[in-house]
């Protein structure tokens, strides 16, 4: 079939919705003749899969490598490029849309012969680009699309390769992700994902949980359970207070002890839920993953009336991604505190430029022509706010900022500071 | 009517002289003509040369050998083509690869086309793609130096991975001082003064990279050849005017060469390690502060740390003998 071809190559289900709406908006080069390929890594609702030509599974191609745990091999790459060709009919011109770097170090390099649209759906691609990409594949890429999550901000991502960031309406997201039209009651939880490395040990998690489980019932006024389920997917046996309290979902691949543990403390029963998308709580709480930031941009977008998404303590940071994404869920998302009170971020009129600040500390030598920016913000007030790490500023001859602001630190791990300075001290670790 | 030159500089290739041949009988065909430029060899090459029978083989003998840039540039002001190309003595090319080189500049009628390679090491074959790697398309030549922070086409500074309009000229000279990486040069002035060029995937050209003879393994004074390189294409930036983004990747690519060289030096002479740290640490004083700055910035901390040694001023105490004794009981 020589007829031209787009792959669309989705790893979770928010950049499946994300790639099924920005295919919807028009963003992508497909027209009527082309035929659409779906390769996702997670189960896409029905009303996505009908929206493409062929739907693939990550797992049936490629199992048992994983989308962000594979690098082929350069030697390698021409076999797997006939290999695929041929297994999936690409003979035509050929269009590939990834969801981050994963992709384009992995799809990107193996299929030479396509241009590629990286379409991001998270806020850790906000961030500069981490690495070095794969020879060949830089050049090939035409535009960079992301979910709207922060109007005022756009991700630095690709920064050097000039390409401008185009946003993706949010509108279309809610009915892609299968999100059920019932009145928004309960609430949610977000666990960590086994699928992204969690950034947080496991006690450390424990402890978020429980806190975080408690101080979402106080903010949540008891509001009883409009439809009491059969029993199903409960997670504590024991007095259960049918009709009291409002329900409560965790979505995770684990379920933290501790969250168990308060749970039965508290009397409360805890649906545990696949997916995060398939209930319609009236708050959610949770780390600053995808999911929060989705839930966060569609509540502040009005496209899920009813809804209030509140943040836990950023935590320990880890590395580069991660720290922007938890710098901008910091700056952006209500937090929750211990109390259950929820507190609304200090509106952020310069959180481009804070990003790109960031940006340049965390790749300084791909993006120096940054380092303005940089500059002008650390000299800033909202500049302890971004979490930079004081050693690695120094590095950079870059002024550390003074910490005038403490940063807000509720619901962070607590325990023994790592390096015996007072908190309030420097910025981050 | 000549339609292709092929240019081969050669220099005791002997072992290798059988495949070339043969890489050319397969690729001969009317219009085409090899122009095997044997520049001073001592071995068999000559020999070898000599009583090859290839249609279009031409062989020009230079007595005393002149280095690659003078070897090819006698093979150009014999050229005759309509398109010239190269071939290094040690390398190969697949049968049809040339026809399918000239009839890509053809079609896409732009002054010059650049193709990927296969990597030769024993038996081990690896392609590597070219950066630019939008395929088959007419490209504004200029564009192609960047980006700054990726590999670009500069990066890829190959002659015989191109074929290129004859009617280029004097663009196609080679400087006859550099012995090793003329290339450079050569290819940031291509790529800013000529208009269009293109990249077609042909996987035609193999390019041996265990060949004792290879220039980049022998440890003498041609080694340093590359600051002479490098400082040609920072002069040539300079008196042309060109932006402060392009000067920013070349100084970029030295620092990376410069910082490469030194920490395979080890097969150089002492002497000659002592004037590749000295000329180093000379052409760092020379760049902007705030341009070395700018680099360093992103430079790995062992990178940072052997500038910082370069750049420090030296113990009066210290004769340079102990000074490498002491850097070698450091490591």
């Amino acid at each position: 079939m020589p007829g031209p071809v787009l792959v669309c190559a989705a790893t979770t289900r928010l950049a499946v919705a994300a790639h099924t709406a920005a295919l919807t908006a028009g963003l992508l080069p497909a027209g009527p003749s082309w035929r659409t390929v779906l390769l996702a890594a997670e189960e896409p609702g029905p009303g996505i899969a009908a929206r493409f030509g062929t739907v693939l599974r990550w797992d049936d191609e490629f199992g048992p490598l994983r989308p962000d745990g594979w690098t082929p091999r350069v030697g390698d790459l021409p076999v797997l490029e006939r290999l695929l060709t041929d297994r999936w009919s690409l003979t035509g011109p050929l269009h590939l849309v990834v969801d981050g770097i994963a992709g384009l170090r992995s799809l990107a390099p193996i299929l030479s012969r396509a241009r590629i649209t990286v379409c991001v759906s998270d806020l850790a691609s906000y961030g500069p680009t981490p690495v070095r990409l794969p020879v060949g594949v830089g050049s090939r890429i035409t535009s960079l699309l992301h979910l709207d999550l922060l109007p005022g901000a756009s991700p630095v991502l690709l920064h050097e390769y000039d390409r401008q960031p185009v946003p993706i309406p949010l509108a279309a997201l809610p009915a892609l992700l299968g999100v059920p039209a019932d009145p928004p009651h309960g609430v949610l939880l977000l666990g960590e994902s086994l699928t992204r490395r969690a950034a947080l040990p496991q006690a450390v998690e424990d402890r978020l949980t429980a806190t975080a489980l408690r101080a979402a019932l106080r903010a949540r006024p008891a509001t009883p359970d409009p439809d009491p389920p059969p029993g199903d997917g409960d997670l504590v046996r024991g007095p259960r207070r049918r009709g009291h309290g409002p329900r409560v979902w965790f979505a995770g691949e684990t379920v933290p002890r501790g969250l168990v543990r308060e749970a039965r403390r508290l009397g409360v029963p805890v649906h545990v839920v696949a997916d995060p998308w398939s209930v319609r709580p009236a708050l959610v709480v949770g780390h600053a993953g995808p999911e929060l930031a989705a839930y966060a941009a569609l509540a502040r977008a009005g496209a899920l009336p009813g809804t209030a998404v509140a943040a836990l303590g950023a935590g320990a940071l880890a590395g580069g991604a991660e720290r922007v994404a938890a710098v901008l869920v910091d700056r952006t998302v209500p937090r929750l505190t211990g109390g259950g009170r929820i507190v609304a971020p200090p509106p952020a009129a310069d959180l481009q430029e804070s990003l790109r600040a960031l940006a340049y500390t965390l790749r300084p030598g791909h993006l120096p022509e940054l380092r303005e920016d940089a500059l002008r913000h650390l000299a800033g007030p909202s500049a302890p706010r971004s979490r930079f790490p004081a050693a690695g500023l120094a590095a950079l001859d870059l002024p550390v900022p003074s910490a005038g602001t403490r940063l807000r630190r509720v619901l962070s791990p607590g325990g023994r500071p790592r390096h015996g300075r007072p908190v309030a001290d420097q910025p981050g670790p | 009517m000549v339609v292709l030159s092929l240019i081969s500089p050669v220099r005791d290739v002997a072992p290798y002289v059988p495949d070339l041949l043969a890489s050319l009988t397969a690729n001969a065909r009317p219009g085409h003509e090899f122009l095997v430029v044997d520049d001073g060899s001592t071995d068999a090459t000559g020999d070898l040369l000599r009583r090859a029978r290839v249609p279009g083989l031409r062989v020009i003998t230079r007595p005393e050998p002149g280095g690659p840039s003078t070897a090819r540039n006698t093979g150009l002001a014999e050229a005759a083509g309509r398109y010239v190309t190269f071939l290094d003595g040690d390398d190969w090319i697949r049968p049809g690869h040339l026809a399918d080189l000239v009839a890509a500049i053809e079609t896409l009628d732009c002054d010059f086309v650049m193709t990927d390679h296969v990597e030769a090491r024993g038996t081990e074959r690896l392609l590597r793609t070219t950066p630019e790697a939008r395929a088959r398309e007419r490209l504004p030549a200029r564009a192609a130096i960047l980006p700054q922070h990726d590999k670009s086409m500069v990066d890829y500074p190959f002659t015989w991975a191109g074929i290129y309009r004859r009617s280029l000229g004097p663009l196609l000279e080679f400087d006859p001082r550099l012995h090793t990486a003329e290339d450079r040069p050569w290819f940031w002035r291509l790529y800013r003064r000529a208009a269009s060029f293109a990249v077609v995937p042909l996987g035609g050209v193999f390019y041996r990279r265990d060949a004792p003879t290879a220039l980049t393994r022998i440890g003498d004074a041609r080694q340093l050849h590359y600051f002479d390189a490098f400082d040609t294409v920072l002069a040539d930036l300079a008196a042309d005017g060109e932006p402060d983004v392009l000067r920013y990747k070349a100084i970029r690519n030295y620092c990376a060469i410069m910082a490469n060289q030194i920490k395979i030096e080890s097969r150089l002479t002492p002497a000659l390690r002592e004037a590749q740290r000295a000329r180093a640490a000379a052409t760092l004083r020379g760049f902007p502060p705030e341009l070395l700055a700018s680099v360093l910035y992103g430079a790995s901390t062992e990178r940072r740390e052997l500038f910082a040694e370069l750049l420090a001023p030296p113990d009066p105490a210290q004769t340079p003998r102990s000074a490498r004794r002491a850097r070698n009981s450091a490591r």
